[in-house]
């Protein structure tokens, strides 16, 4: 189905090559997995075998290539957006439309397909999908794994024979990634090929029946899933197993109210909707890393803005170390990192911004140690812009953490992180807890949870 | 406008009624209105339109933005007699000008605002898009239009967030911040979100690609039909406007020829038309 | 101009297309941000949200420089400004042969490729777009002459914002650039 023979690929304007030689061969009905560390080259790859590159991507292409049994360069545009299917990580951002039922017809429509055509094409998907109820509602009410599902159906009603998949799980809860399995899992009996691009690998083993492992714009190494444990360490790999969680869940009023930020007998509710939160108390305790756990909808977000004095309680009272104090000072004394990091660097140099982060404290920050805690060394002179995504949501934590806070409150930091990073990531928390911080991790990657967390919290 | 607010969805059944308007009846409505309001002097026409354009405003429920952009209004007219005030201490020729004369901009301008907004009130992004597929433009002119009110509300969420996010930061932005450091507030507020903007169109472009919008055979499901509302709604508006200008009144002359080259005197002013 | 040339004015990739998209609608929500936070009508407000747009315009001139960016552009926040906000439609004429005389003087001078041709485009762009509203005003506004004065005060010191956003624009291309946003 796809034959790539010593194939090279230079972005325009850009002097390193992001593809180096890469040969690879799937078979039809083939599942594999494309993996390694953050910026190795996975998502060109992935534009490749679209024909993103080299029809929307300029630059020099070298070598052969050969998708469904034609030459990538003799298959048009057009044709290979009806061979190959791509998912994006986050589905949102493929989105044309504002509604499900619109957001389904688009690429049908456009392929002149007539109303009958259309329904019969997507009703079967619908129905597999189960977003059925769904049809008629607003893309952005919906969960992630609901707006993961629409944009899926979107692709398949064009009858995709290949399947590419980035990073698909990156914003998904447990529940959701086993339904995507079970999705994926049926496609591929029914013949499908299926890329996937992920740096989550435990969900996969049951489906992939190859894996790749590239490097610096190669791959460097190819074999079964279970190869995959011995390849851990050097390239920097998530856990290949399932992760059960093995912290305790923290029990209301366990903690002591005196020491971490506590909630007592909040009530919060958003206007004219039913009540978040009724007469909730707990406590996040100081010293301690916490996960927040739970399902879309429970009220994560919104205990992290009411912890932050983002949103003001309906009734009830906040305490930091058993003092009531007022939303301002707790903003002051509290930081809040989000997953759109594009929002939260705002200088011109990563240096300037880890200076303006600092703002008014005393304490005089090493700019270099800083950066090397980070692995961010060499970056000093850098647009905060112009790094990767993995670079700039460590900068964001790292610029985060100048503020000392008494509270930190991370959501979803390991989006897309390898596990080299979700390393850093956790070490840095830990070392934040034992300066005294309160640590609260919204997330639900069992394999963070229990790598750095002392508590579970499921709302 | 709905869509800019963030508000909730206007669930009165005039609203409703005015959102599923096929938007061309809007558009050649507005325009017809916007042309004959240029050209129309009759004060008792205009007051007509006004009345008219009014009831529709009025019955969409939203009276409070109504009474802040009536006093808005009010507040511009008030503003203009005092800068007239201001005038006629340097050219005395302009005392001419009438109190009607100062009050007809503000009669064009009422059925105006009162149209566009109950067209923008009762507009929804999504039939907003809909409606663009119906209009079967071109790629070059639907390609930007989707993608900007596609754009819209993931933007104000963005707002939203960088506002929490500058808030974490001990960052205010208000005007209190802009008027003390407009270059500093600017920046924060503009770097992001352009950086955001040409991330976003970046994935958006792509996604368009892939799904080939703009290119192929065009849209084959969306046909070109009015229905009785749309109808309906443009011979009301189209009537209203025959009346406006058939109604008997008086002929307000411009500013211009009545204040400074005719002369002072009893039967000029009451040619000027004051009532 | 060659038939070539022509033809190509009416070619456009999807990203130039998705560009102008983005930013027509980016400019105006964020015009109106500016004057939510400066609390409608003052003098700082006005100033800044004419610095705003007009540096934001440069900066998609160094995204898209290609001739015909800017009749897009009208035409684009005149559909947006019609659909969202109910107007605009009356005035897109002159602002479209406003755009269209700054486009054919741009592309006698050399094109978008110098950068002191986009700040002279949007320049004067901005003047002719102000001089339409201000003919359009006249016609709403002719027996109230005092009022069209002090509409054409507040227009003209607009315009100074406008002339700022030239400077500022400029130095949001060279931060972008750095960002590597902005390529050439």
């Amino acid at each position: 189905m796809i034959h790539f023979d010593n194939v090279s690929y230079n972005y325009p304007y850009q002097p390193e090559t992001a593809l180096k030689n890469i040969n690879l061969h799937v078979k039809p009905g083939e599942a594999i997995l494309i993996t390694g560390r953050s910026g190795c080259g996975k998502s060109t790859l992935g534009r490749l075998i679209n024909g993103l590159i080299p029809a929307y991507f300029a630059g020099t292409l070298s070598g052969d290539t050969q998708i469904d049994g034609i030459d990538g360069r003799e298959h048009s545009f057009h044709d290979l957006t009806g061979i190959v299917g791509s998912l994006f990580q986050d589905p949102e951002q493929q989105f044309l439309s504002t509604t499900v039922n619109d957001e389904l017809r688009t690429a049908l429509e456009w392929r002149g397909y007539t109303n009958q055509q259309i329904n019969a094409a997507l009703d079967p998907i619908v129905e597999q999908l189960g977003l059925q109820p769904k049809r008629g509602s607003s893309l952005f009410t919906l969960s992630e794994g609901e707006k993961q599902k629409v944009a899926l159906a979107s692709v398949l009603a064009l009858k995709p024979k290949i399947l590419i998949l980035d990073e698909p799980t990156a914003n998904l809860d447990t529940e959701s990634t086993q339904e995507l399995l079970s999705i994926l899992s049926t496609l591929k009996q029914g013949g499908m090929t299926i890329i996937i691009f992920d740096h989550r690998l435990y969900w996969l083993q049951t489906l992939v029946d190859h894996v790749y492992l590239m490097e610096n714009g190669t791959i460097t190494e190819t074999g079964l899933f279970t190869d995959l444990e011995k390849f851990r360490h050097s390239f920097g790999l998530r856990s290949t197993q399932y992760s059960k969680i093995t912290v305790p869940q923290l029990i209301i009023g366990q903690m002591s109210q005196s020491h971490g930020l506590s909630f007592d007998a909040l009530s919060f509710a958003y206007n004219g909707e039913s009540p978040l939160f009724n007469n909730f108390s707990g406590t996040l305790p100081r010293g301690k890393v916490v996960a927040i756990c739970g399902k879309n909808g429970q009220g994560k977000t919104t205990l992290a803005r009411l912890s932050m004095g983002l949103e003001k309680p309906a009734s009830g009272e906040i305490l930091l170390h058993g003092v009531s104090i007022s939303a301002q000072k707790r903003l002051q004394q509290s930081s809040l990192v989000l997953q759109n990091t594009e929002l939260q660097l705002y200088m011109r140099s990563v240096t300037e911004e880890l200076q303006s982060s600092a703002g008014k404290a005393e304490n005089t920050i090493d700019i270099n140690s800083i950066l090397s805690n980070f692995r961010l060394s060499g970056l000093q002179q850098r647009h905060p812009q112009s790094l990767s995504g993995g670079q700039r949501q460590r900068l964001v934590i790292a610029c985060a953490l100048q503020k000392r806070p008494a509270v930190l409150i991370l959501d979803e930091p390991t989006s897309g992180l390898d596990g080299h990073n979700m390393e850093l990531l956790g070490q840095r928390v830990r070392a934040e807890a034992a300066r005294g911080a309160a640590v609260a991790l919204i997330t639900h990657d069992h394999e963070l949870i229990n790598y750095c967390c002392d508590y579970v919290w499921t709302l | 406008m709905l869509a800019l607010s963030g508000a909730k969805i206007n669930n009165r059944r005039f609203s409703k009624w005015m959102g599923q308007l096929d938007i061309r009846v809007k558009v050649l409505t507005l325009f017809s209105l916007s042309l004959s309001l240029i050209f129309l002097t009759n004060p008792i026409g205009l007051i007509f339109l006004g009345v008219l354009s009014t009831i529709c405003l009025f019955s969409l429920g939203k009276h409070r933005m109504m009474a802040v952009i009536y006093l808005l209004l009010i507040a511009t007219w008030l503003f203009s007699q005092g800068f007239t005030w201001v005038l006629i201490q340097f050219i005395p020729t302009m005392k001419e000008q009438t109190i009607i004369q100062t009050i007809i901009p503000f009669l064009r301008m009422w059925p105006l605002i009162n149209m566009a907004l109950t067209v923008s009130l009762s507009m929804e992004i999504g039939n907003a898009l809909m409606a663009l597929k119906k209009m079967c433009l071109p790629r070059i002119i639907y390609l930007p239009i989707m993608v900007a009110l596609r754009f819209i509300p993931g933007f104000l969420n963005d707002v939203k967030q960088l506002r929490d996010c500058l808030l974490i930061r001990g960052i205010t932005l208000n005007f209190y911040a802009l008027l003390r450091r407009p270059n500093r507030t600017l920046r924060l507020l503009l770097v992001p979100m352009v950086i955001r903007a040409l991330r976003l169109a970046d994935e958006l472009a792509i996604a368009a690609e892939l799904k080939r919008v703009g290119y192929g055979e065009g849209i084959k499901t969306e046909k070109i039909c009015f229905r009785w509302s749309d109808s309906t709604f443009f011979v009301a508006a189209m009537l209203a406007l025959v009346i406006a200008w058939n109604i008997p009144g008086a002929k307000v002359e411009s500013g211009m020829l009545s204040s400074i080259h005719k002369p002072a005197s009893p039967q000029a002013e009451l040619e000027s038309g004051q009532q | 101009m060659t038939k070539a040339d022509f033809k190509s004015l009416f070619h456009w990739k999807t990203e130039e297309l998705v560009l102008i998209g983005t930013f027509a609608a980016l400019i105006k929500m964020v015009t109106l941000l500016v004057a939510l936070l400066g609390g409608g009508m003052n003098p700082l407000t006005l100033l800044l949200k004419n610095i705003v747009a007009t540096s934001m315009l440069v900066v998609l001139f160094h995204k898209v420089p290609r001739t015909g960016v800017l009749v897009l552009y009208v035409l684009q926040q005149a559909i947006i400004m019609m659909m969202l906000m109910g107007s605009g439609m009356i005035i897109l004429p002159g602002y479209l042969i406003a755009a269209l005389i700054a486009e054919t003087i741009a592309w006698i001078i050399g094109g978008y490729r110098n950068t002191l041709v986009i700040l002279f485009t949007v320049g004067f762009y901005d003047l002719a777009s102000r001089s339409v509203s201000m003919g359009m005003s006249w016609l709403f506004m002719r027996e109230n002459l005092t009022l069209f004065f002090a509409a054409l005060g507040i227009v003209g010191f607009g315009y100074i914002g406008c002339l700022i956003g030239l400077g500022t624009g400029l130095k949001f291309v060279k931060e972008f650039r750095h960002a590597g946003f902005i390529r050439r």
